[in-house]
């Protein structure tokens, strides 16, 4: 497979440069490098994420797009999927084989039919839906279950920090 | 996790006192020896010149020798008057006959073939990726192993002037065999399809391919003047880089584009062609270690050196066999299972490797694939990647070819092991010919330490307990290279965290892929491609990417849009707008 995992990368990014989906940037960090990405993705709206603007990083393995990649965002989002150190726990991203949850029926797991489209739109959902019936965060699980008002403030405080705009007083 | 620091990781803690000096010094590095070979073989011409203008008896003395050596005439076939009488003869004997001129003479033609082999990777390649310099240094340094070892067998207790050919011969070789694995590397890990940088590589490749020709056309015209077993000891060295170099040239020819119109044939080509190349390369490498084992003068140390040699080829090839072994009995299963059909539309593609789908498989769901890319998915799953249909798997042992080695296969025998059964063969071969070398023990602790920290140093990006846990399948740090490398550890691979901002190089030739990418990018005229090509071709400091100046963008867009939003009505109060 070695080799042709670059190809397709570059395919990608040709079609995500020309025909950029709306609210969604994603672009190698390094052109050296097409194997790590950054993207932005922004929150969807009508939810305590509308119009933050989340920078993550994606790893690709060597033999994409067999394997699943790595999200992880770098603006320390609180969100139920999310670990606390940034990486996305969403079931399209996991491998076939791996199952740590024990949640997801293979259906739901990780096919070469995905792209980095694909998944960035799936992101974008999960902000708008949390999955927590098997949280990454189980602060943030149990915050969004029991204390909804509170979560919608930690959000709209990261969303500020990503606009650069000052943090609400109140 | 305090690796995960990047500070820390970046800013190593500087060791103190003799640590310091030693870990800073530039010794031992390639440069450094380089750069002492240098003045060392300047210091040696400078003194031989000064000798020759300032004591003219011994142009004399010199030239007498000569004329009194018969083998030069016989050898050379011209007049004994031209040579004796010539200072470049006379300065040669002169060398060749003190000792100490010997090595540096040797020493120098070695800094020369080294800088030489540095020279060329930099024209071809530009920069090497860490991974690349990495391995290749590795691959260098176990070829220096090699070579003195060999040598010591070879000359056994023979005087200097038997050692200096074998010498010359191992750097030639080396410098060979150190060009081929760069340029193995690079097209076995690049996607083929840039213009300007294939061009370069081909060059290489003939490079590359006449060298090993004249090698072999060397040997042969020499062959009388030595007895058989040196003999048989080149032509395997001829040999093998007569392989490796015809590997590098026909690879480089599949990966033209006048064949990517079908990217199934070249993926089929490649792997024959690996397959049957490295097969060759290691039953050759074999041969020679039996050959050097058998023929050792007596039994010692290298005798244990070279039937360990022998142990690991004859590992890798088995290796090789399996995996060729499942890979083709899923083929079996998809040629026999699946009809090839020509795709309905003429641009429909593949969803897996993205490129057109011409005639290809399909499956009962009519969903097409390539066939290799139908292959590397079931490998690995049995279902169809487009609607997970379940397609009925090949056969319970080939449903995972490549999730183990035979190092592993050969120490874990027959057990099961983490969530994959052993395959059933493993047992067979063990229980034959394995038993004649024995099994080896688990590597110890440290070893496994020493590997961990080569891996490391070309993975920086891995988090140490993936590789050791993959260390102790393998058994072998090139295995679990070859393992990342493939991607078959991509399933635990996962990433420590904060090192994520490193600069993870790959083994690609990225730039002129990014060439090719912008002219494509460039087609139609859309505002946004404009900006986007403009900006990357203007050069200057405050230079942006694509990426940055959407960023801008998309900020200022979604921050006037919160701006009007019910949220920030008390920004609004404070007066911040836009």
């Amino acid at each position: 497979m070695a080799g042709y995992a670059l190809k397709r990368l570059m395919t990608e990014y040709k079609e995500l440069t020309t025909r950029p989906p709306e609210g969604i940037i994603a672009a190698p960090i390094d052109e050296d490098n097409f194997f790590e990405w950054e993207c932005l993705i922004t929150g969807p709206e009508e939810t305590c994420f509308a119009n933050g603007v989340f920078p993550a990083r994606i790893t690709f393995p060597q033999d994409y797009p067999l394997s699943p990649p790595k999200m992880r965002f770098t603006c320390g989002i609180f969100h139920p999927n999310i670990y606390p150190d940034g990486r996305v726990c969403i079931s399209i991203l996991h491998a076939p084989g791996d199952d740590p949850t024990g949640y997801e029926s293979s259906n739901e797991r990780w096919s070469p039919v995905q792209s980095i489209e694909k998944i960035l739109l799936s992101v974008v959902s999960m902000l708008a839906e949390p999955n927590d019936e098997s949280p990454a965060n189980v602060n943030a699980a149990k915050m969004w279950r029991e204390d909804r008002a509170q979560f919608e403030k930690t959000a709209d405080a990261l969303v500020r920090k990503t606009l650069c705009l000052p943090a609400s007083e109140v | 996790m305090n690796r995960g620091n990047p500070q820390a990781l970046r800013h190593p803690q500087v060791p103190l006192g003799i640590a310091n000096i030693i870990g800073r010094s530039t010794f031992p590095s390639v440069e450094g020896y380089l750069a002492l070979s240098l003045c060392v073989a300047v210091i040696a011409s400078a003194s031989v010149f000064t000798q020759f203008h300032s004591q003219p008896e011994i142009k004399r003395l010199l030239e007498e020798e000569l004329r009194n050596n018969t083998k030069l005439t016989t050898a050379f076939g011209i007049n004994i008057d031209t040579i004796a009488g010539s200072t470049v003869f006379q300065m040669a004997h002169y060398i060749l006959t003190d000792t100490t001129l010997i090595w540096v003479a040797i020493n120098s033609y070695f800094a020369i073939l080294a800088m030489c082999t540095k020279l060329i990777i930099k024209l071809t390649f530009k920069e090497l990726s860490r991974q690349e310099e990495v391995a290749a240094r590795q691959a260098f340094l176990s070829y220096i192993l090699l070579t003195i070892v060999y040598l010591s067998v070879v000359t056994g207790p023979q005087k200097g002037h038997r050692v200096m050919p074998w010498m010359i011969w191992g750097g030639v070789c080396g410098f060979l065999s150190h060009l081929q694995f760069v340029t193995c590397q690079r097209l076995k890990y690049t996607s083929p399809s840039c213009d300007r940088g294939s061009q370069r590589v081909s060059f290489i490749s003939l490079f590359l391919f006449f060298v090993s020709i004249a090698m072999t056309f060397m040997v042969s015209r020499f062959q009388q003047h030595l007895e058989w077993q040196p003999a048989v000891l080149l032509y395997f060295d001829c040999l093998l880089a007569v392989f490796r170099s015809t590997y590098i040239l026909f690879r480089c020819i599949s990966s033209s584009r006048v064949f990517s119109f079908n990217p199934d044939s070249v993926r089929h080509f490649n792997y024959w062609l690996e397959l049957a190349t490295n097969f060759a390369c290691e039953l050759l490498q074999f041969l020679s270690y039996a050959q050097l084992f058998v023929f050792a003068p007596g039994l010692n140390l290298t005798s244990i050196f070279f039937l360990y040699h022998m142990k690991l080829t004859y590992n890798c090839m088995r290796e090789q066999l399996g995996r060729h072994r499942t890979h083709k009995k899923i083929f079996e299963h998809i040629e026999s299972a699946y009809p090839s059909v020509k795709a309905a539309n003429s641009d429909d593609r593949c969803i897996v490797c993205w490129e057109l789908l011409g005639t290809s498989r399909r499956l009962p769901c009519s969903h097409q694939f390539h066939d290799w890319c139908l292959m590397w998915w079931l490998a690995q799953d049995s279902s169809c990647p487009t609607c997970r249909y379940v397609i009925p798997s090949p056969q319970e042992e080939a449903s995972r070819p490549d999730s183990g080695n035979g190092n592993t296969m050969f120490r874990f025998n027959g057990r099961t092991f983490g969530f994959f059964t052993l395959p059933s063969f493993t047992v067979e071969v063990g229980s034959s010919f394995g038993n004649i070398f024995g099994r080896a023990a688990e590597p110890t602790q440290e070893q496994l330490q020493s590997m961990l920290e080569t891996v490391l140093e070309m993975f920086p990006q891995m988090s140490p307990e993936t590789i050791l846990a993959d260390l102790r399948q393998s058994g072998s740090a090139q295995s679990t290279i070859e393992n990342i490398l493939e991607g078959r550890m991509g399933l635990n691979a996962s990433l420590m965290p904060g090192v994520l901002d490193e600069d993870l190089s790959d083994d690609t030739d990225n730039e002129l892929e990014y060439e090719e990418h912008v002219e494509v990018v460039q087609e139609p005229d859309s505002t946004r491609q404009r900006t986007w090509t403009k900006l990357s071709s203007s050069s200057g400091e405050e230079e942006l990417s694509y990426y940055e100046i959407q960023r801008a963008k998309m900020i200022e867009t979604y921050r006037r849009k919160y701006l009007a939003s019910d949220k920030a009505a008390d920004l609004r109060a404070m007066g911040i707008t836009e």
